[in-house]
C-alpha cells in the first residue's frame, strides 16, 4: 500500500466523522414524517432509506461514525497506555515480581473479553459513553502488554541496552530514551489493529443492547433497531454494517502496511 | 511423551486456578448486582413469599458464608437451581454445553483446516493477484462484526435458499422419522456453522500466511533447494516448520471463539452456553450464570492445554524447553 | 589467461553480471566476473563483505533471491552445460548431486523441526532410488565420515541439540553424501571456533583427495587461503581485481588492495604496508584507510580508487581492465600496465608487474 493510499485512508476515516454535521442531509434524530416517510427503502431522496421512526438512515450512519470512532480512539489510547505501562513494568521488574505479573497476564488473556463485558454491562445496567470507553479500554490492554513485554525482553539483551546498563544508565532513563523509541513501530501496528477490533467490539455490544444507549446512536445501535425486521427492512442493517466493515478493513489494512515488508522467496511462484 | 507429564500437572493446576478465579469473579459480580434470586421471581409474587424464599435459600446470610456454601456445592457437583427454568441448574448447563459444542467443534476444525490451506496457498503465491484478492476477501471477513456476517448469511441463506434461520430444530421435529430428524438438525446447523467457520478462516489464514512467509525466508529453505530437493517437497517442509505459530494462535484464539459464539447464538437463537448465559443474566438466574462461566472457562483451559500438547509434538524445540516461539501477529 | 590444463575446466564462469535492486534502483553487485575451476582444484574466492563473493556463489546454483537479475551475456558452464539455461528438473538434479553447496550460518541453515539424519537421507532419496532405510544408513555413514562420534545416535537428534561445529559438519555431510564433483563452500569456518575450523578444513582436504572433488572456497580469512588454495581470486566492489596461484599471490601481490590485505595481517609482509610511522614512533599496524562502500555507492572508474594510496587521475575516469602479469597472474589496475611497460623499457631483472609504493 503506497503512502498516498495510507494518507487517503487516514483522511477519510478521520475526516468523515469530523465533517458529519455538515455533510449529513438531515438531522439524525429528526423524525421527518412518521406517517408518510416511515421505513422506506433507499431512494434518491434518502440514500440509505428511513427507519421505523422515519429518520434518515444515511444521516444516522454519518453521525454514528462520530460516536463509534470517538469511542474507538479513546479506548485504544487508554489500552495502549495501560498495556505499555504494564508491559514495561513486567520486563523491567525484579524476577519475582516479573514472574507474578506474567502469570497474571496469562490469566487475563485466557478470559474471553466479550463475556466479561457482557456480564459486567448487564450488572451495571445501561452504560454512559465514558463508562463504555473505560470498560472496553480496561479489558483490551492484555495483548498489548504481552507484545510490549516480549519486545522489551528481546531488546534488553541487545548489545546497546547492555552497554547502557554497563555505563550505569538509570532504568527510567533507559526506558524513555533508549527503549521506547524502539517500541513505536510495534505500538503503531498494535494501535491500528486495536482500533479495528474495538470498532467491531463496540458495534457488537451496541447491537446486543449493552453498548451505546439511545439517544446516542453508533452503528451497532442502528443495526439493533433494524434487527427485528432484518429481511424485510434490510437497509437498516446493511449500510451500517458496510460502514463498519469498510472502516475496520481500512484500519486492518493500515496495520498490515505498517509492518516491515518481507522479501520474496525462492519457492514462491 | 512421558517427559511431558510434570509440565502437564502444572498446567492442569494453573487451569484449575483460572476456572476457580473466573467463577469467583462471577459470583462476586452477581452478589454486587442489585436484586437476587428472590427478586428474579418477579414482582407479581408477593413480598412475603419472596422473603420466605430468601430465608430458605440462605440469601440473607453474610457473603463469605454464601460463598463457602456455594463452593462446597460446586465441588460436590451441585450446581444449584435455575430460577428461570425451575429445574436443577446442572441439566440446563449440560444441555447448553452440548448445543454449543455441536456448533463450535465442527466450525473450529473446519476453519482451522481450511484457514491453513488458504493461508499456505497465499504465502506460496505471495504478491500475485491471487494472493492480493483472496487476501482482501479474508480481510473483509476478518474485519466485520460476526453478527453482521450472520445477518448477511441469513439474508441470503434463508431469504434465497430457505435454510432455517433460527433455533436448532423445527417445531415438528419430535414427529419426524429418524432420517428426517437428522436432516432437520443438519439443516439448522448450516448457517450458524458457516458463519463461525468464515470468521475462523479469516483469522487462521492470516496467521498461516504470515507464518509461512516468515519460514520461507529462513536459510534452511535455501539449503534444501541446494540439496536438489523438488520445490513442492521444499514447500511441504517449510509448511511443517510453519505449523507451530498457527497452533499457538489456535490456542490463543480459543477464548475469542467461545466468545464470538455468544453473539452468533443470539442471532440464530441457538440455545447454547452463550445464549443461556445472557438469558440467565437478564433473569438474575445466578446459579446458571456462574455455572456457565465455570464451564466456559473450563472449555477454554482444556482447549489451551490440548493445543500446548500439540505444540510440543509439532516442534521438537519446545520439548527441550527452548524459548517460546510466538506468532508474528495478533 | 587461465592456465592451460590437460582437460577443459569443470566450471567456467563467463562474464557473470548480477544486478540487485537497492531502494528500488538496480545496482551492479557483480560486474563482468570470469574465472574457471579445474577438476580436483581448490580455488579460493577472497573478499570482504560487500565484494559480491557470496552472491557469486549463490548464482552458481541459481539460488539468488528472485529480485536479483543475472546479465544476459553471463554464462556459467559446468561440465559443458550452461547452468543458467537449464530447465528446472535438470537443475534440480544438478544441485546436491554434481554441485553441492555449504552455507555459512549452521545455526539457521538446517531445518529445525527435522532430525539431522533425515535431512541428509532426504538428499540421498531426492537423487537416487535408495529406500528410506538405506538412505538412513548412508546418512549415518556420512556423519561418521565427517568425524561425528556416535553417529547413529546423533543422526536422531535435532539441530538445536548439536553444537555449532557439529551442525557445520552435518551440512558438510549433506553436501558430500552424493560425492559431488564441485563443492562450493561459503565461509564454512567463519562462525566456528579456531580448533573446529582446523578440523573442518582437514575434512575438506581429505574429501578432496579421496574423491578428486573440486572446491570453490569463499572466505575473507587469508589464513584459510594459505592453507587450502592452489589458486586465489580476489574480489572488490563486485569485480575480480586479482587472480594468481597462491604462492605468487602471497609473495608478489600486484594489486594495491591485495597488498593492503596482506599487510593488514600482522606478521605477514609488513613491507607491503602503505601506512608509515614517523621515525621515532613504534611501527603501526597497517590498515587500508576508509571502509568498503555500500552497494550502489561504488566510485566511478576503479572501485578501490578512493582508498588506494597510489591512485592517479586515470583511476577515476576509467575502469581498469585485467592485465596479464605472469602466466597465471592477472590484476585489474592501471598501474600494473604501466609498471609492466616500464619494466620492459628498463632493466629486465626488475620484477614484472608488482606495484611498488
Amino acid at each position: 500500500m503506497t503512502r498516498r493510499t495510507m494518507l487517503l485512508l487516514g483522511l477519510v476515516v478521520l475526516g468523515v466523522p469530523l465533517a458529519a454535521p455538515w455533510i449529513a442531509p438531515f438531522d439524525p434524530e429528526l423524525q421527518l414524517d412518521i406517517v408518510a416517510l416511515r421505513s422506506l427503502p433507499p431512494s434518491s431522496a434518502h440514500w440509505f432509506g428511513t427507519d421505523s421512526y422515519s429518520r434518515d438512515v444515511f444521516s444516522r450512519v454519518l453521525h454514528g461514525s462520530r460516536v463509534t470512532l470517538s469511542i474507538a480512539l479513546a479506548a485504544v489510547s487508554l489500552l495502549l497506555l495501560m498495556g505499555t505501562a504494564y508491559g514495561a513494568l513486567t520486563a523491567l521488574a525484579p524476577r519475582v515480581i516479573s514472574n507474578a505479573l506474567r502469570r497474571a497476564l496469562d490469566l487475563f488473556l485466557s478470559v474471553p473479553r466479550i463475556l466479561v463485558l457482557l456480564a459486567l454491562s448487564a450488572f451495571i445496567g445501561p452504560l454512559a459513553v465514558w463508562q463504555l470507553v473505560l470498560l472496553v479500554g480496561f479489558t483490551g490492554w492484555f495483548a498489548v502488554a504481552r507484545q510490549v513485554t516480549d519486545a522489551l525482553d528481546a531488546l534488553l539483551v541487545e548489545d546497546f541496552a547492555l552497554a547502557a546498563r554497563a555505563l550505569g544508565v538509570r532504568s527510567s532513563r533507559l526506558v524513555w530514551r533508549h527503549l521506547l523509541p524502539h517500541l513505536l513501530p510495534l505500538l503503531a501496528v498494535s494501535a491500528t489493529f486495536a482500533v479495528a477490533s474495538t470498532i467491531a467490539l463496540e458495534t457488537t455490544l451496541s447491537y446486543l443492547g449493552m453498548g451505546v444507549q439511545p439517544p446516542e446512536a453508533s452503528w451497532g445501535a442502528i443495526m439493533r433497531d433494524g434487527a427485528s425486521a432484518m429481511t424485510s427492512e434490510w437497509w437498516m442493517t446493511l449500510f451500517p454494517g458496510l460502514a463498519t466493515m469498510a472502516v475496520t478493513m481500512a484500519c486492518n489494512a493500515l496495520g498490515d502496511a505498517l509492518r516491515p515488508p518481507r522479501a520474496a522467496s525462492q519457492v514462491a511462484s | 511423551m512421558l517427559r511431558l507429564l510434570p509440565g502437564l500437572a502444572t498446567r492442569l493446576l494453573q487451569g484449575l486456578i483460572v476456572v476457580f478465579t473466573a467463577a469467583t469473579l462471577a459470583f462476586i459480580c452477581l452478589e454486587l448486582a442489585p436484586g437476587d434470586q428472590a427478586t428474579a421471581l418477579g414482582e407479581q409474587v408477593p413480598l412475603a413469599v419472596r422473603e420466605r424464599v430468601r430465608a430458605l435459600r440462605g440469601l440473607n446470610d453474610p457473603l463469605p458464608v454464601q460463598y463457602l456454601r456455594w463452593m462446597r456445592d460446586i465441588v460436590r457437583g451441585d450446581f444449584g437451581w435455575s430460577v428461570s427454568q425451575q429445574r436443577p441448574a446442572l441439566p440446563v448447563l449440560l444441555e447448553a454445553s452440548t448445543n454449543s459444542l455441536m456448533l463450535v467443534a465442527p466450525a473450529f476444525v473446519l476453519s482451522l483446516g481450511l484457514g491453513m490451506l488458504l493461508g499456505a496457498w497465499q504465502a506460496v503465491h505471495a504478491g500475485t493477484w491471487r494472493d492480493r484478492w483472496s487476501g482482501r476477501l479474508t480481510l473483509a471477513v476478518y474485519s466485520v462484526p460476526e453478527f453482521w456476517l450472520a445477518f448477511l448469511l441469513i439474508l441470503f441463506g434463508h431469504g434465497q435458499l430457505g435454510l432455517p434461520a433460527t433455533g436448532m430444530v423445527n417445531d415438528m421435529h419430535a414427529y419426524y422419522g429418524l432420517l428426517d430428524r437428522l436432516q432437520d438438525r443438519l439443516a439448522h446447523l448450516v448457517l450458524p456453522v458457516i458463519t463461525v467457520t468464515l470468521v475462523g478462516i479469516g483469522i487462521f489464514s492470516r496467521y498461516q500466511r504470515s507464518s509461512l512467509q516468515d519460514v520461507l525466508q529462513q536459510p534452511f529453505v535455501r539449503t534444501a533447494l541446494a540439496g536438489g530437493l523438488a520445490t513442492p517437497r521444499v514447500r511441504w517442509l517449510a509448511w511443517r516448520a510453519a505449523l507451530l505459530p498457527v497452533l499457538t494462535v489456535a490456542g490463543l484464539v480459543l477464548p475469542a471463539f467461545v466468545a464470538g459464539v455468544v453473539v452468533i447464538e443470539q442471532v440464530f437463537l441457538w440455545p447454547g452456553l452463550g445464549h443461556t448465559m445472557l438469558m440467565a443474566i437478564a433473569a438474575r438466574d445466578a446459579d446458571v450464570v456462574t455455572g456457565c462461566v465455570i464451564i466456559g472457562s473450563s472449555i477454554t483451559v482444556l482447549g489451551a492445554l490440548l493445543t500446548d500438547m500439540l505444540r510440543v509434538l509439532v516442534d521438537p524445540r519446545l520439548a527441550t524447553g527452548v524459548s517460546r516461539i510466538e506468532p508474528t501477529e495478533r | 589467461m587461465t592456465p592451460a590444463y590437460a582437460s577443459p575446466p569443470l566450471l567456467d564462469v563467463q562474464s557473470l553480471q548480477i544486478d540487485l535492486p537497492v531502494g528500488g534502483v538496480p545496482v551492479r553487485a557483480v560486474d563482468d566476473l570470469s574465472f574457471t575451476v579445474a577438476r580436483g582444484e581448490t580455488v579460493c574466492l577472497v573478499g570482504e563483505s560487500g565484494s559480491g563473493k557470496s552472491l557469486t556463489a549463490l548464482s552458481l546454483l541459481r539460488l539468488l533471491p528472485p529480485i536479483a537479475r543475472i546479465g544476459r551475456a553471463s554464462r556459467i558452464v559446468f561440465d559443458g552445460t550452461d547452468i543458467l539455461q537449464l530447465a528446472p528438473e535438470p537443475l534440480r538434479q544438478l544441485r546436491g548431486q554434481h554441485v553441492a553447496m555449504v552455507f555459512q550460518e549452521p545455526m539457521t541453515a538446517l531445518n529445525p523441526v527435522r532430525r539431522v539424519g533425515s535431512q541428509i537421507a532426504e538428499v540421498v532419496r531426492a537423487h537416487t532410488t535408495r529406500r528410506s532405510a538405506e538412505a538412513w544408513e548412508d546418512a549415518v555413514r556420512m556423519l561418521e565420515a565427517v568425524g561425528i562420534a556416535d553417529a547413529a545416535a546423533r543422526a536422531r537428534q535435532y539441530p538445536h541439540e548439536l553444537s555449532g561445529g557439529m551442525r557445520q559438519r552435518v551440512m558438510l555431510a549433506m553436501a558430500l553424501v552424493l560425492r559431488p564433483q564441485l563443492l562450493i563452500a561459503d565461509e564454512p569456518t567463519t562462525a566456528l571456533d579456531v580448533t573446529i575450523q582446523a578440523q573442518v578444513l582437514d575434512l575438506l582436504r581429505a574429501q578432496r583427495v579421496a574423491s578428486q572433488m573440486a572446491l570453490l572456497l569463499i572466505t575473507h580469512d587469508l589464513g584459510v587461503v594459505a592453507e587450502m588454495a592452489s589458486r586465489v581470486l580476489v574480489m572488490y566492489g563486485g569485480r575480480l581485481v586479482e587472480e594468481a596461484p597462491v604462492d605468487v599471490l602471497f609473495s608478489r601481490p600486484a594489486h594495491p588492495y591485495t597488498q593492503g590485505l596482506l599487510a593488514a595481517v600482522p606478521g605477514i609482509r609488513q613491507d607491503l604496508g602503505h601506512t608509515r610511522a614517523a621515525d621515532d614512533e613504534a611501527p603501526r599496524l597497517a590498515t587500508i584507510p576508509g571502509t568498503v562502500p555500500a552497494l550502489g555507492a561504488f566510485p566511478s572508474g576503479c572501485a578501490f580508487r578512493d582508498r588506494c594510496p597510489l591512485a592517479v587521475a586515470e583511476c577515476a575516469s576509467e575502469v581498469p581492465a585485467l592485465h596479464q602479469i605472469g602466466p597465471a597472474h592477472r590484476a585489474r589496475c592501471h598501474l600494473v600496465r604501466e609498471a609492466r611497460s616500464e619494466a620492459h623499457a628498463t632493466s629486465p631483472s626488475h620484477e614484472q608487474g608488482a606495484v611498488r609504493p
